[in-house]
């Protein structure tokens, strides 16, 4: 039986490519996609979800927008580099049909939690701001998610925003902070995996000369990836989305271990950084599981394989 | 034209004066509240605002359940030792009188705030958290509300439960950080004018002498009195804190100085988490526009609104409700 | 051999720097003592002991900061014994103690002879701290500082996040960080792969020079603390890599980069930020401020060698 999911998300390159994967894959079930500001703001990430389930022939799931600004703070801004002003790279979908869910992205996850028969995974794709408004204003609701799997933060690998901190994580700490606090399980997909979850230029042949979706997502990675050859000398791009996406259609391509992990809300250099006790210093009970290796070649192979197929699907 | 006023409130002693005041002023149109966790705990601050509202005789008014606790998870503080194991100085009726909405209060403040684009002034005079996850919930809601009163902080008056922080922000200063950075007006009403604006045994006296609503007013009043006797004055009294705010959010007490200052609150894991730092350097000219801010610092305004406060709740004639403390069956 | 300034909290694995570099070449022109793993004074007279040993009873020992910075005092007598030598007591030296501050000597010295010192700084960095405020221009008349502190993409041990040296003293730390000299930074990121062999352990426990059998008594606590966290009687080597490699820098590879201290963060305070992003080539100049050269691969072999030899084991 499907994972009944909500997509927590800020599109974003890497959130499109993870969003894909998801509604590519029969082991998972979307109820809900809701926004969040991030990589961009959300007006602009809210269209780029709806245009992109339109895309996909999806625009049965609500689209919810959340929070554009952190929980607390308001001195993080997206880095326009990354994935473009609107943060699609600059790749225009086709407009959809619909707007927005008039309901707030705390509510249809709300509603999508109490009424699932089954308890729902969330997965956070971007800044956990949303996702800390549920857990502070309807912990019993929350409280009957299966788990949150993340994308953020770093054990060993530990910044990419700052030398210290993961973007997700430095948008949002005290979001980010209250999710790791709650008794909620939480999985931590961060750098130490999604570093080594990249794919190369070439790995994206098996698209040429396909559909729309084809389209789309060689478009976004030439982007992407012209963004990664200027800041790492390397045309390898990074999936990180796309990976906390697979761990939840395939388990075993991460291993995680059972750590405790803090989040720091008030260094200078240090905001945002999650301090995952890998050595057990703290002697604090776990409270995530961290992924701390992964098998690339099964990530690479499932995504590519996936997206193909979706693509052939739908053209 | 009455101000529409939805007030948040983590009630509390003196938040059931406020509330009183809310409802009884015929300036204030009072069209909703929420529950917040703070001197009590959630359900028992959304048990006594229905029950002021209900004595009153308002029950129309919804009342919305809040949060449980800060917004970043910290520990929960509450102020039983203040405010009475019940939240009505131990002399409370025990009574539940009515059942909350389903919606949260976050959610109600933003359907209301949806519903009158620019009418509503927000009065928080508990921690705010329910106020940070509506913005959360809603990034427009700024500019669909009139502004917001905040009972809270401390500009030059020194803290009270620390050195430097006023207990609402202190009890959940990421929230309150949230508040004053959002692009709103901010109304601040706080210790700086609250610790000078008092009520004594004689305006208990009065309130005894007026009608069962006033009656049961004193009675609450009491246990407070003595907490404010041992730490703070030395004689039986206590401050208006809350009410206070309602006023000046009404526009019924008209403040002598509050300039618009830029303001900010410190968070994190230091010693001066919640300390409100305003920026009053133009005291000494004053005070000049400051470009960017947003805050209204109420510094000064006139001590004796008890009065205003007590003659209204003595007249306001007999509770809707019984007062006597209910006898566990 | 090389003239060496040797600041120190002497101390179990101090004592062991000592040896190294009394076996290995160094000249120590003073010793400086600093708070650390135990109190200054003990440190001070532990220091002085231990030079008697190997026969350095010439060597001057000077008392420095009894406290960090802007920080209370933490000892760690829990790891070096009370008596800093591992509870074994060894019959303190009588010599006295020098008259000069460590301080006020660390920046005499470097006048006195510019150019010709290595600073080699293997506590707490206080001392080294206040130094450089007494002295701007110390960068410029000590070539080469060898320090042993901080955590570079490793977790810590004083803190989850932050080495002991430098989470002594933080704000100590970050003048070192920020000084314009070449930097040498030991931290656990290297030093954590010294761990002794059960062979070196066995030569070590047939170890028959006087001043090895002390440092091997010494060593017995020592090694129990680190028994639980590496599961076997052992002991890291954090303070003789450091003077080893300030004797002989070419035992180890090195890198270039960017270090900053965090001074505020609940959690990390003390912790050092390196920048392995890799998002820029390493920077170039050792001298420029906030850089510092760490430790890439260690020929760990020769080192361990030089060790017991040291010894006479």
């Amino acid at each position: 039986m499907a994972t009944p999911l909500i997509i927590d998300t800020d599109p974003g390159i890497d959130d499109a490519l993870a969003l894909m994967l998801a509604f590519a894959s029969p082991e998972l079930d979307v109820r809900a996609v809701t926004t969040v500001g991030g990589n961009t703001g959300l007006a602009h990430t809210t269209e780029n979800a709806l245009r992109l389930l339109h895309l996909l022939e999806r625009n049965d799931v609500p689209v919810g927008a959340g929070a554009d600004v952190p929980l607390v703070r308001r001195d993080s801004a997206p880095d326009p580099t990354t994935h473009g002003e609107d943060g699609f790279g600059g790749v225009v979908l086709p407009q959809a049909p619909r707007g927005a869910d008039e309901r707030s992205a705390v509510q249809i996850m709300v509603d999508v939690i109490e009424s699932s028969q089954t308890p729902i995974t969330l997965i956070a794709l971007g800044p956990l701001t949303n996702v800390a408004v549920l857990i502070a204003a309807f912990p019993r609701t929350a409280a009957k998610l299966e788990r949150i799997v993340l994308m953020g933060g770093g054990a060993r690998v530990i910044g990419n925003m700052t030398p210290a901190a993961e973007f997700n994580i430095w948008y949002d700490p005290d979001a980010a902070s209250r999710v790791f606090g709650s008794d909620i399980p939480v999985t931590m997909v961060g750098l130490d995996v999604t570093h080594q979850a990249v794919t190369a230029p070439e790995d994206w042949d098996g698209l040429l000369g396909g559909g729309k979706v084809s389209e789309a997502v060689l478009a976004m990675v030439k982007f992407y990836t012209a963004y990664h050859l200027k800041v790492s000398g390397s045309s390898s791009t990074a999936q990180h989305d796309s990976l906390a996406v697979a761990a939840v259609i395939d388990p075993s391509i991460v291993k995680t271990h059972s750590l405790y992990v803090d989040v720091e809300c008030s260094g200078t250099l240090t905001r945002g950084m999650t301090v995952v006790d890998v050595d057990g210093i703290s002697r604090l009970p776990a409270n995530a599981n961290v992924a701390l290796e992964v098998d690339s070649a099964a990530f690479n192979r499932l995504l590519i394989e996936r997206l193909i197929a979706l693509d052939a699907r739908l053209r | 034209m009455p101000v529409k006023m939805i007030l948040d409130c983590d009630t509390g002693v003196d938040d059931t004066l406020a509330i009183l005041y809310a409802v009884l002023h015929e300036e204030v149109d009072l069209i909703g509240l929420g529950s917040v966790w703070g001197n009590v705990d959630v359900p028992t601050a959304t048990r006594n605002c229905l029950h002021t509202l209900h004595m009153a005789g308002r029950p129309d008014i919804p009342v919305a359940q809040g949060a449980a606790g800060p917004i970043s998870g910290g520990p929960l503080n509450l102020a039983y030792h203040v405010h009475g194991d019940d939240g009505q100085g131990n002399a409370g009726t025990g009574r539940d009188m009515g059942s909350p909405v389903a919606e949260s209060a976050a959610d109600q403040i933003i359907r209301l705030a949806k519903k009158y684009p620019g009418e509503i002034e927000i009065v928080a005079v508990g921690p705010m958290t329910n106020i940070a996850i509506a913005l959360a919930m809603c990034p427009d809601l700024p500019g669909l509300v009139r502004g917001i009163t905040i009972m809270g902080g401390a500009a030059n008056a020194p803290g009270n439960v620390t050195e430097v922080a006023e207990a609402n922000i202190w009890h959940d200063a990421e929230a309150a950080a949230a508040v004053f950075d959002a692009p709103w007006l901010v109304t601040m009403v706080g210790l700086d004018v609250t610790m000078n604006t008092l009520i004594d045994e004689t305006h208990r006296e009065r309130l005894n002498a007026g009608g069962t609503i006033g009656q049961y007013t004193s009675r609450i009043l009491d246990f407070y009195f003595s907490f404010f006797e041992a730490t703070s004055f030395g004689e039986r009294r206590s401050c208006l804190h809350d009410a206070l705010a309602v006023a000046v959010a009404a526009g019924t007490l008209v403040p002598e100085l509050a300039p618009t200052v830029n303001a900010y609150v410190v968070t994190g894991e230091v010693q001066t988490r919640g300390q409100t730092v305003c920026d009053l350097r133009g005291m000494y000219m004053g005070f000049p526009a400051q470009e960017g801010a947003h805050c209204t610092v109420v510094l000064e305004s006139d001590p004796h609104f008890g009065d205003q406060l007590v003659d209204l709740i003595a007249a306001a004639g007999d509770s809707a409700i019984p007062l006597d403390p209910e006898v566990a069956a | 051999m090389t003239a060496i300034i040797f600041d120190c909290d002497t101390g179990v694995d101090d004592a062991m720097a000592i040896m190294y570099g009394a076996g290995n070449g160094a000249d120590f022109v003073a010793c400086t003592v600093t708070h650390g793993n135990v109190p200054v004074t003990v440190g001070a007279r532990n220091t002085l002991t231990v030079l008697d040993a190997v026969g350095l009873n010439h060597v001057p020992v000077h008392v420095g900061a009894a406290r960090p910075m802007a920080q209370p005092l933490k000892t760690a007598e829990w790891v070096h014994g009370e008596d800093g030598l591992g509870n074994t007591n060894p019959t303190p030296s009588t010599r006295p103690l020098a008259g000069n501050l460590a301080a006020v000597e660390i920046v005499r010295l470097a006048r006195e002879r510019p150019g010709e010192l290595t600073l080699v700084a293997v506590g707490p960095m206080t001392n080294i701290g206040l130094a450089l405020l007494l002295e701007p221009n110390l960068p410029r008349l000590l070539p080469r500082v060898v320090v042993m502190g901080g955590a570079v993409g490793v977790p810590g041990n004083a803190s989850q996040t932050s080495e002991a040296n430098f989470w002594h003293d933080p704000e100590a730390a970050q003048l070192v960080l920020d000084a314009e000299w070449d930097l040498v930074l030991v931290g656990l990121e290297s030093t954590m792969s010294t761990t002794l062999t059960p062979e070196a352990i066995d030569r070590l426990s047939r170890v028959e020079t006087p001043h090895g059998l002390l440092l091997w008594n010494a060593m017995q606590h020592y090694m129990a603390i680190y028994a639980k966290p590496l599961g076997r009687l052992t002991c890291v080597l954090h303070d003789p890599l450091a003077i080893a490699l300030a004797l002989d820098p070419d035992l180890a590879e090195y890198r270039l980069v960017r270090v900053a201290m965090e001074m505020h963060g609940e959690h990390t305070r003390g912790q050092v930020v390196g920048d392995l992003r890799g998002y820029e080539p390493d920077p170039s100049d050792p001298l420029e401020p906030g850089v510092a050269r760490i430790v890439t691969r260690l020929d760990l072999a020769t080192f361990h060698e030089r060790f017991l030899q040291s010894l006479g084991a």
